[in-house]
């Protein structure tokens, strides 16, 4: 918890030059795991209103909750490794795909503190800082773990992001569909969560949706 | 207004050293360096400062968790039946007539119990004693829970709340009252969120909804309400706005006092916001500083394009400033003026509710073509010279009832009715000509057509141009259809016809119509030939003889045709030179006009016989040479002062059809082409293209010719005149404000058409399409009742043309590609077509089946009605998802291109076809022809006298 503590306080106080102590503080790539799911989780809470949207039922918010923090986790996991490949097959640079975990791990620190984005009205430009945050974090990261110049980074997690959509959207589609499953068996509801039928489910009112 | 605090571009500066100061390397360590000094001088202060910031922010995280919850259903599926009464009348109303107006008061942040603060107690007391006993007041609505719960009531904190909440109302100044604000400023935040704001402003909706019902609200009346919100009852009530009018249907205004709001929800829905605030009010002014959406620069955000819009009156309160002492609603309190701030809010909001607000200054307005046309006396009205009676016997009334509109003064309105000053009458009413009676168009569905007029600044910009906007009716309340009629244009001088049935009651101070007047030109018509010139604008003509069915030898009329007075633009709208030897005068002019009181007739308005005529000169058959005419031949023939008509069907033509020739002898021909019969309906489609040539329309000087589209009614009736069957003919004009003054609405080709100062007959091409199509045209017994889908359309677009008239209530129409004449007329089309399969659905599948076998024939026409549909929707709404305003008929008119200009242009690409006018007509018309329709295409270009500084410009269309 302290460690956690830590590598919080070392994030938010960041210079680029601390890079490396902020991954001494860091104990493993399963301790950036479990920042990620972590902060899955914390994004899970900003974006809670989803779930009252769809009018989940309490019981099942909580599960909800969990569930979407570990897909959250496997989600960063498919976005260290689109990273890993778009390091070494873009850029050349044979870099451990743990170290890119551990960049990935730390910069997504700034997102335990995502659930301030549920402030009423602070809370979305919260989160959009928050993400800035996030990718300037990572290409420092890749920066220390890779040795690429920061422009180098910069497209490399690009890249990264690019190549982890196209995949959900193409070979990823069993596993996305089964992660929304997944959300729905856990929700005891079809989820809705794309803006304009989230719109729709809004305008029908709360009876719109039994 | 007083200068915000902080302009732009401070606010800019301000943004970037922020930013600046969190990205400088080293700044942690600053903040870190500056919070020990801060801590070592202030200590404890600062320590509990920090607790109190982390207290508010969780304060506001669990925020949302009320609405959230309610509408989750977390707390049954009955949320907001939780027993608390629905506020309650703040003073009684009369029972002895309808309300005319609600006012909602939604309190400030202070409140914490079923009622509001004293002092907003005892304003309403005030503003209740101020208003009529038929305006009611709600109080006691708690603004600040979605269930209408109020902090001293119903959780367990309820006693903390009331603890807290005596202390106040002891010591206003007490430090713990300030938890209520607090408390309240949260949810404040939650109403203005995207996210949670949608459902707390719904929630919000709902419990003034239900309290408006609990207290009498006729659900459908379109009674106005008037949200009146203090401090952040300001927020509240702009946020409620777009959901309860959604539910209630019905005209809303907002009455901020010291408001802080958003911007960010649809303002646009008010009839108008009123924001009333103090010169010394520092708490209304966070509202610019805090909320981006009211910043100048985000020009597109509700705030911003609601005040460009004239929607909102921000109105300085002078030197007071928000909550006691000095706000405006203390009463010991006194101005410069003697009254104290109190009363000047009360004065302030009790004008604005009685309609004796003081108006803005009426625009000024450059000259129109209405002015300069108003120089041309013999189109004028004038009640003493137009009754009397026609010089010769060979002229016919053109209707029974005609009369000019009269606008009422605003202090005399009359329940949405206007004068009716008497210039023809049938024979028992003939006592009242000159008179003016009240006229009252009563039909139900007009109801939601009634709009409060505030001219938005782009209308008065407008205006400024020489366009004609209805600025009689600028700041009116509640304008109806008929008004809007009447008080579209500067001076009453709207001459129109009462379509039958004409209801006179009261001995005729009354008359009851069930549709909207006809704009019309003249009294009496007669079929004529002019012969020759006689000077002074006078020619001698022969009138016809239907028993002989020729003209007669010898002139027997004096025919005035007065000189036009020339447009803006120095063209004249009609000459009559050389008139008597153009080729349409051989069949002769329907002629409408006056007697000139020296025994001849004034022509105001002349049509060639061969228009009105159901003997085409051509008749077209065949897929491919109907395709050719209708996309290549018919603009292809542009001389000037020629008109012709064509019969067109894509069936084979039947033997009687060779009948029709015009050359035959008129002893041995029939009247009518095959199939058409006397009392016929028929759809027109009606597109008229531009003036070029020398004099060149300054529309036309750098691009193409558009055109416009306009949907008509006609009739096959007999023709007395003519002693033959006739075209009878009125257009439903959606037109956007014009400087000819020009009203959307109902007009006869008289007016519209033949005028020779009004009308286009003289400098346009036009195409007027007559479409019969029994499915369409005839009518249907479906249950107990009579349907034509001809009928529904005409009130689409009857409520369409209203809407045009006031703009929605901004006084303003404009042409964009979602939303122009080929557009809104066919949405009107496609609304029509929709309520009647709806009401075919309706039915009960069985006794629909039953219907079915009992009648055949009608059962075809309607497979073969909702096949057209189905064939329009696919050529004009290609892409249906792109028009979703077509979809639920939008109570909005899109009336500037600032309403989301991408998005009002991809809706427009979403009915392609629309827009362009022509390519609209034949795609229309296309359609109505593979359905199986017969078509008589009336031409004309340029037709009256010659007028050789103009041509005819063909409208464009598309090679499709």
């Amino acid at each position: 918890m302290a460690g956690v503590a830590q590598l919080i306080h070392a994030a938010f106080s960041f210079q680029p030059g601390d890079f490396q102590r902020l991954e001494a503080v860091a104990p493993g790539t399963a301790m950036a795991i479990w920042v990620a799911v972590l902060a899955g989780l914390s994004q899970g809470v900003a974006e809670a209103f989803v779930l009252f949207v769809n009018r989940v039922r309490p019981q099942r918010f909580t599960l909800s909750l969990l569930v979407e923090a570990l897909l959250f986790g496997c989600g960063f996991l498919v976005w260290a490794l689109s990273t890993w490949l778009a390091a070494r097959l873009l850029f050349g640079v044979a870099v451990p795909l743990a170290a890119v975990v551990r960049a990935l791990g730390l910069a997504h620190t700034p997102q335990l503190l995502a659930f301030l984005g549920a402030l009423p009205y602070l809370g979305v430009p919260w989160l959009t800082l928050l993400s800035l945050w996030t990718a300037v974090l990572f290409v420092l990261g890749l920066v220390t773990a890779t040795g690429l110049s920061a422009w180098g980074a910069f497209w490399c997690l690009v890249s990264g992001w690019l190549a982890m959509h196209a995949l959900q959207r193409s070979a990823g589609q069993p596993v996305m569909a089964l992660g929304r499953r997944l959300q729905d068996w856990a929700a005891g509801v079809t989820i809705v969560s794309d803006g304009e039928r989230l719109q729709e489910l809004l305008r029908a009112g709360p009876r719109g949706r039994r | 207004m007083r200068r915000p605090p902080l302009s732009p571009r401070q606010r800019l500066w301000l943004l970037l050293a922020l930013v600046g100061l969190v990205l400088v390397p080293g700044t942690g360590a600053l903040l870190h360096l500056a919070y020990a000094g801060l801590r070592r001088s202030f200590g404890l202060a600062l320590d509990l400062g920090l607790i109190a910031l982390v207290l508010v922010l969780i304060a506001l995280f669990f925020a949302p968790l009320e609405a959230l919850g309610w509408w989750a259903g977390w707390e049954g599926d009955q949320p907001l039946d939780t027993g608390t009464p629905p506020g309650a009348l703040a003073a009684p109303v009369t029972r002895d007539r309808p309300i005319s107006r609600f006012v909602v008061y939604l309190d400030g942040i202070g409140q914490a119990s079923g009622d509001a603060l004293p002092e907003g107690e005892d304003f309403l007391r005030r503003l209740a004693a101020r208003l009529p006993d038929d305006v009611a007041i709600l109080r006691g609505l708690m603004p600040y829970s979605v269930r209408n719960v109020p902090l001293t009531e119903g959780s367990w904190l309820a006693g903390f709340w009331r603890w807290v909440d005596r202390l106040r109302l002891r010591d206003p100044r007490a430090l713990l009252g300030a938890l209520i604000n607090l408390r309240n400023v949260t949810v404040v935040a939650v109403s203005t969120d995207q996210r949670y704001g949608p459902i707390y402003n719904q929630g919000m909706a709902q419990v003034i909804a239900d309290s408006l019902l609990a207290h009498g609200y006729p659900l459908e009346s379109c009674t106005p309400v008037t949200l009146l919100g203090f401090s952040g009852g300001g927020q509240i009530a702009l946020g409620a706005l777009p959901h309860l009018r959604r539910s209630l249907q019905a005209p809303i205004e907002v009455i901020s006092l010291g408001g802080v709001f958003a911007g960010n929800t649809s303002i646009l829905e008010a009839e108008h916001l009123y924001h009333l605030l103090g010169d010394r009010d520092p708490v209304a002014r966070l509202g610019p500083l805090l909320f981006p959406r009211r910043w100048r620069w985000q020009v597109l955000s509700y705030w911003n394009r609601a005040r460009r819009r004239g929607q909102v009156t921000i109105r300085s309160l002078g030197p007071v400033g928000h909550a006691l002492p000095g706000g405006l609603m203390d009463a010991g309190y006194l101005l410069p003026d003697g009254r104290s701030a109190m009363d000047q809010t009360v004065d302030q909001v009790a004008a604005i509710l009685t309609d004796r607000d003081p108006a803005q200054a009426s625009p000024r307005r450059a000259t129109s073509n209405v002015d300069r046309f108003q120089a041309n006396g013999w189109h004028r009205l004038d009640v003493g010279r137009d009754t009397a009676p026609p010089p010769a016997a060979c002229f016919r009334p053109l209707a029974g009832w005609i009369g000019r509109l009269r606008l009422p003064d605003p202090e005399q309105r009359d329940g949405g009715r206007v004068g009716f000053e008497v210039f023809a009458a049938p024979e028992p009413w003939r006592h009242l000509l000159g008179r003016t009676c009240r006229l009252e168009w009563q039909d139900p569905r007009l109801a939601a057509l009634v709009r409060d007029v505030n001219l938005s600044p782009e209308a008065r910009w407008s205006a400024g141009q020489g366009l004609v906007h209805p600025l009689r009716l600028d700041h009116w309340r509640q304008v109806s259809p008929l008004e809007s009629l009447a008080g579209s244009r500067p001076d009453d001088d709207v001459l129109v016809r009462l379509p039958e049935p004409v209801e006179a009651l009261e001995d005729g101070a009354l008359l009851r119509i069930a549709s909207e007047p006809v704009q019309t030109t003249g009294l009496a018509l007669a079929l004529v030939q002019f012969r020759q010139p006689l000077g002074d604008d006078l020619w001698s003509a022969a009138s016809y003889e239907p028993q002989r069915g020729s003209f007669r030898t010898q002139p027997d009329l004096q025919l005035r045709l007065p000189a036009a007075i020339a447009n803006g633009e120095g063209i004249l709208p009609a000459t009559a030179e050389g008139i008597e030897r153009s080729g349409l005068n051989a069949e002769g002019w329907l002629v409408s006009g006056v007697p000139d009181g020296a025994g001849a007739f004034v022509v105001q308005s002349l049509i060639p016989h061969r228009l009105r005529r159901l003997l085409p000169d051509r008749i077209v058959t065949g897929r491919t040479a109907a395709r050719r005419l209708l996309k290549r031949e018919i603009w292809a023939a542009l001389e000037p002062g020629t008109a012709f008509s064509a019969l067109v069907s894509l069936q084979s033509p039947p033997a009687a059809a060779s009948g029709l020739d015009p050359a035959a002898a008129p002893a041995t021909r029939p009247t009518l082409p095959p199939g058409w019969q006397l009392g016929d309906r028929l759809l027109v489609v009606h597109v008229f293209g531009g003036i070029g040539g020398e004099q060149r329309e300054q529309a036309l000087q750098h691009g193409l010719c558009a055109g416009h589209f306009a949907y008509g009614l006609a009739e096959v009736v007999a023709e007395p005149l003519a002693g033959e069957a006739a075209i009878q003919l009125a257009y439903r004009q959606v037109y956007t404000h014009n400087s000819e003054g020009l009203i959307a609405g109902r007009h006869d080709d008289w007016r519209y058409l033949g005028d020779r100062q009004w009308g286009w007959l003289g400098t346009r091409p036009v195409a007027d399409i007559l479409l019969r199509y029994p499915p369409f045209t005839g009518s249907y017994r479906i249950g107990d009742h009579s349907r034509s889908p001809l009928d529904g359309f005409d009130h689409q677009l009857t409520a369409m043309m209203a809407r045009y008239r006031v703009g929605d209530g901004t006084g303003a129409t404009f042409v964009g590609p979602a939303n122009n004449c080929a557009q809104d007329s066919n949405q009107a089309l496609f609304a029509a077509i929709r309520a009647l399969q709806q009401e075919v659905a309706r039915q009960d599948p069985a006794a629909l089946r039953a219907w079915e076998q009992a009648d055949p024939e009608q059962a075809e026409r309607l497979r073969a009605l909702l096949r057209l549909e189905r064939r329009l929707r696919h050529q004009l709404l290609p892409f249906a998802g792109l028009r979703p305003d077509w979809q639920r008929n939008a109570a909005v008119l899109g009336s500037s291109l600032e309403d989301r200009p991408l998005d009002n242009l991809l809706r427009g690409l979403g009915s392609w076809r629309l827009l362009l006018p022509r390519l609209a007509s034949e795609t229309v018309v296309w359609a109505f022809l593979e359905a199986g329709a017969s078509a008589l295409i009336l031409r004309s270009n340029q037709c009256g006298g010659l007028h050789p500084q103009i041509e005819p410009v063909a409208p464009i269309t598309l090679p499709l």
